[in-house]
């Protein structure tokens, strides 16, 4: 049965009439939260199940009734099909209500109706249940409903596993058979031993018999109950170990990322400490100077300007010493010693300790020539060290007074001279600047590289921590609970499993019992009921029902064998490259026509039940083995294919493994309808997109459920959810 | 001991537009206080005046030289060039002789005096010293008004610890 169309009207959010045209295959619904995904799924349910005592408000669109304004209106849900025989099926379930004086009720009983159109264009009308079961047959509607991960659950309920294989394997045709020949073996018990009676002693030993059969058989039950006992005990105990394991790794994994963030987090440290370290940019524009970078172009104007000035002076105070000297009757001296300059020179340049120096070593290191003793050059020096420490004497009254008249009353531009003295020697300072500013920047972006890797790091680890601990379900705290009941439960294990080899003994000492009382029955019922033909079809239906029940066995092997391998493809296909071990689906032993099924998942010898793994891999064994169940049976010709509805099935999958398990369930023949959160976004100012580009969101037919905007979400009256088609 | 021009020069305080005001207010420490307090505050600059050497040398190297208005007021933080930088109370930090120095310098290139008629006596002292006061106020301005610009214009980003380096780094290469 393929659903070729779904309209929903006025039912919860979905205000009006909402038509969504699935396709066959994959129908991915895609919404965020509270938008209307789960009520989707709920307005299927309600048209399987009705309403039953359900208050009408909470099914009729709150939207609809505020916005209606006769009061009244009708709800309903309505899906149309097609089976293979390309028979139309319509089946709709609604009703009309009324608003009066704020009450509402039903203004026309709920009804569920079906129509069957032929593909000749006959109509006939079906019954409700007949119809429901055409596209959700009852026996499979448990494997094709779900809500939430949770009831995908329903494989670890004992019937459920066997009510499946029962009903797919060929097993199931030995059932009635079965039966059958248990009827006849008592019939035929009763009137072989009714020939038995006719001999007295023999009839008192066949009571015998039968009383210690009865009894053996009442002590068999007792001791199989206990045995059933000790199993649970036994899985407790198991589970608590399996657990505590589980926990055990998780707890070594959990302990090796606490160790490296905590290794992380001091390394960060370190690394901040070296940037804190670092002045602030701003500080080292003045402490390290770094403002002076572009300066060299300002000082060379300044030093020009100065030197420009420092010449101009040293003309007038020359000009000032000639005139002065002349005037004194000295000018002649100083002419010799300075006429040959244009602008002389201070008389302290070179300094007193140079002069001395180039003195003694006979050499003008200005010039870079020799001035051997007696020559020009070397008198020149020593008459201008003599005329500079002429200078530094205390000045004679005399002096004083020819000195009042001045050429230049102040020495500032010798104060800018000594400033552009001591300064010239930084202007290579400043070039320097800029490659030292370059370095401490490369060197703190480096260390901020450095930081932001580690702190992505650090992000990292946290959410591998995060993972461990939700993967496991337990709080940090729970695991290490789990640790110190691993022990105990050891202890507990070990004893349940003493007891349990304990009562296999009885059971088998038991079931000896039996075999040997009913030996001698037979022996009885042989030696004292003559020759008869009772008596022989009784030996023959004897061997009939040994050979049914290992027939039957046999073939429920061979179902699980297959469902298993079907299980083990798809979980594969789910888990791609992701080590998550392999299905193994077990019928337990010693329990006859009806033997116990386990599903385990194997990994590296370890053994353990869907239940006790994590949530997310134990939710792709349960849909691995669904999978498996609709693929056998679909090829078992009981059942037409059925439509799959999943509410949000694989919250705790993550992005991969999500966009495997999608993959698998496009490949699926089966018409799938899942919703997911998981392609929506919402920002900050509250508008809803997609999170993907639209070609991105697996799925050939892809609908987005949405509520429309505005609205106050808590107010029901202004939720109303569309269908958008993608 | 003869006079110096740059003692003279270095006891002047100098002042700025106070129109400006709220543009130290909002970014230095202004009114005093340490160190840690400016961090505290989350302002730039842990003084005024360093704001005040900040926009000098901003305005020089940008060559934006900006009389204050006429009929703008003129204020000042009462501390003369000489008291700026100095070492006590300021944690870490350097003196700022060397950034006076270097200040003085760049006003003496960027004024324009006859040193030699200063040096005869022919003009005062005072006017030289008030000449090379008014370059480094304009420079200042200048450097304020780019300054608040900034501000203005990238209000976010010119919170980076860098951005006041890069701005002044880049003042030279804009022009």
């Amino acid at each position: 049965m393929i659903i070729t169309n779904i309209h929903i009207e006025n039912f919860k959010c979905y205000a009006g009439d909402n038509i969504l045209n699935p396709g066959s295959r994959l129908n991915l619904l895609v919404g965020e939260n509270g938008e209307g995904k789960t009520v989707f799924y709920d307005a299927i349910l309600w048209l399987i199940n009705g309403s039953h005592q359900q208050d009408i408000r909470e099914i009729v669109s709150a939207f609809a009734i505020k916005n209606n304004t006769e009061g009244k209106g009708s709800i309903s849900v309505t899906i149309r099909g097609e089976d293979a025989d390309k028979n139309k099926i319509k089946l709709s379930r609604s009703f009309r209500w009324r608003e009066t004086h704020s009450i509402l009720q039903k203004d026309s009983p709920e009804e569920l109706r079906a129509f069957l159109t032929k593909p000749n264009g006959e109509r006939q009308t079906l019954k409700e249940q007949a119809a429901i079961q055409l596209f959700f047959p009852p026996e499979l509607m448990k494997y094709s409903l779900f809500k939430g991960e949770g009831e995908l659950r329903i494989l670890e309920n004992e019937d459920s596993l066997k009510n499946l294989v029962n009903l797919f394997s060929d097993a199931r045709f030995f059932e009635r058979v079965y039966d059958a020949t248990k009827t006849i073996q008592g019939a035929l018990k009763t009137v072989v031993d009714r020939s038995v009676a006719k001999n007295k002693k023999a009839k008192v030993d066949l009571e015998k018999l039968q009383k210690t059969e009865a009894a053996n058989g009442r002590k068999k039950a007792s001791i199989l109950n206990k045995i059933k006992d000790n199993e649970r005990q036994r899985e407790n105990a198991e589970a608590i170990i399996n657990d505590a394991e589980n926990a055990i790794d998780k707890a070594e994994e959990l302990k090796s990322t606490t160790d490296s963030i905590k290794e992380k987090k001091e390394e960060i440290e370190r690394v901040k400490k070296i940037i804190n370290a670092k002045p602030s940019l701003t500080n080292s524009l003045f402490d390290d100077l770094w403002i002076l970078k572009d300066f060299e172009p300002i000082f060379m104007e300044f030093k020009s300007k100065v030197e420009e000035a420092d010449v101009a002076r040293r003309k007038i105070q020359s000009e000032f010493d000639i005139e002065q000297g002349r005037k004194q009757g000295i000018a002649e001296g100083i002419s010799t010693l300075l006429d040959s300059e244009d602008t002389p020179l201070d008389i302290n340049v070179p300094s007193q300790q140079v002069m001395e120096e180039l003195i003694r070593d006979e050499h003008c290191k200005v010039c870079d020539r020799p001035a051997p003793k007696g020559s020009s050059q070397y008198e020149f020096m020593r008459g201008r060290l003599e005329k500079f420490l002429e200078s530094q004497k205390p000045k004679s009254n005399r002096d004083i007074e020819a000195n009042q008249e001045q050429a230049l009353k102040h020495t500032f531009i010798r104060e800018l001279i000594s400033f552009n003295t001591i300064f010239s020697q930084k202007t290579l300072d400043m070039r320097e600047l800029g490659i030292k500013i370059k370095e401490s920047e490369k060197f703190l972006e480096s260390r901020r590289n450095d930081l932001f890797q580690l702190e992505s790091e650090l992000d990292e680890l946290e959410q591998e921590r995060n993972n461990i601990v939700s993967q496991s379900d337990d709080s940090e705290e729970t695991l290490s609970r789990k640790l110190k009941d691993h022990r105990g439960a050891s202890n507990d294990l070990s004893d349940w499993k003493d007891d349990y080899r304990d009562l296999q003994g009885e059971l088998r000492k038991i079931e000896e019992d039996i075999s040997a009382n009913q030996t001698k029955i037979d022996k009885l019922r042989d030696s004292s009921a003559g020759a008869s033909t009772e008596k022989n079809n009784l030996t023959l239906i004897n061997d009939a029902l040994k050979i049914i029940e290992e027939t039957k066995k046999k073939e429920l092997l061979t179902f699980v064998q297959k469902l298993t391998e079907v299980s083990n493809d798809y979980y594969k296909r789910m888990n791609f490259d992701n080590f998550t071990g392999r299905i193994s689906i077990e019928l337990e032993d010693g329990k006859g026509l009806n033997p116990r099924i386990n599903i385990f998942v194997i990994t590296d010898e370890r053994k353990m039940k869907a239940k006790h793994l994590n949530k997310s891999t134990e939710t792709s064994v349960h849909l691995s083995v669904l999978f498996a169940v609709s693929k056998l049976a679909e090829s078992s010709d009981l059942f037409e294919r059925t439509p799959i509805f999943m509410d949000a099935p694989v919250s705790s999958f993550g992005e991969t493994k999500r966009g495997q398990f999608l993959e698998v369930l496009s490949e699926l023949e089966n018409q799938i309808f899942i919703t997911s959160k998981d392609y929506t976004q919402i920002d900050a100012s509250g508008k809803i997109s997609l999170s993907k580009p639209l070609n991105q969101i697996p799925g050939q037919n892809k609908f987005w459920l949405r509520l429309k905007r505005p609205f106050n979400d808590e107010q029901l009256s202004t939720l109303n959810t569309e269908i958008q088609t993608l | 001991m003869a006079e110096e021009i740059f003692h003279l020069w270095a006891n002047k305080v100098p002042k700025y537009d106070a129109e400006l005001k709220s543009l130290f207010e909002t970014h230095a420490n202004y009114g005093g206080g340490d160190e840690a307090r400016a961090i505290a505050r989350g302002k730039e600059f842990e003084v005024a005046y360093e704001m005040y050497i900040y926009c000098f040398f901003l305005g020089l190297y940008s060559k934006t030289k900006r009389a204050i208005p006429e009929n703008h007021s003129k204020i000042d933080f009462s501390m003369s060039i000489s008291t700026w930088g100095k070492k006590s109370g300021r944690r870490g930090r350097s003196d700022y002789f060397e950034i006076q120095s270097y200040m003085f310098m760049a006003c003496v290139a960027e004024t324009q005096t006859n040193w030699t008629d200063l040096e005869k006596g022919e003009i005062q002292v005072d006017d030289v010293v008030k000449t090379l006061m008014k370059t480094l106020e304009e420079f200042t301005n200048g450097g304020l008004l780019l300054l608040k610009e900034a501000y203005q214009e990238k209000p976010n980003s010119m919170r980076h610890d860098s951005s006041l380096a890069n701005l002044i780094f880049q003042a030279k290469e804009d022009l």
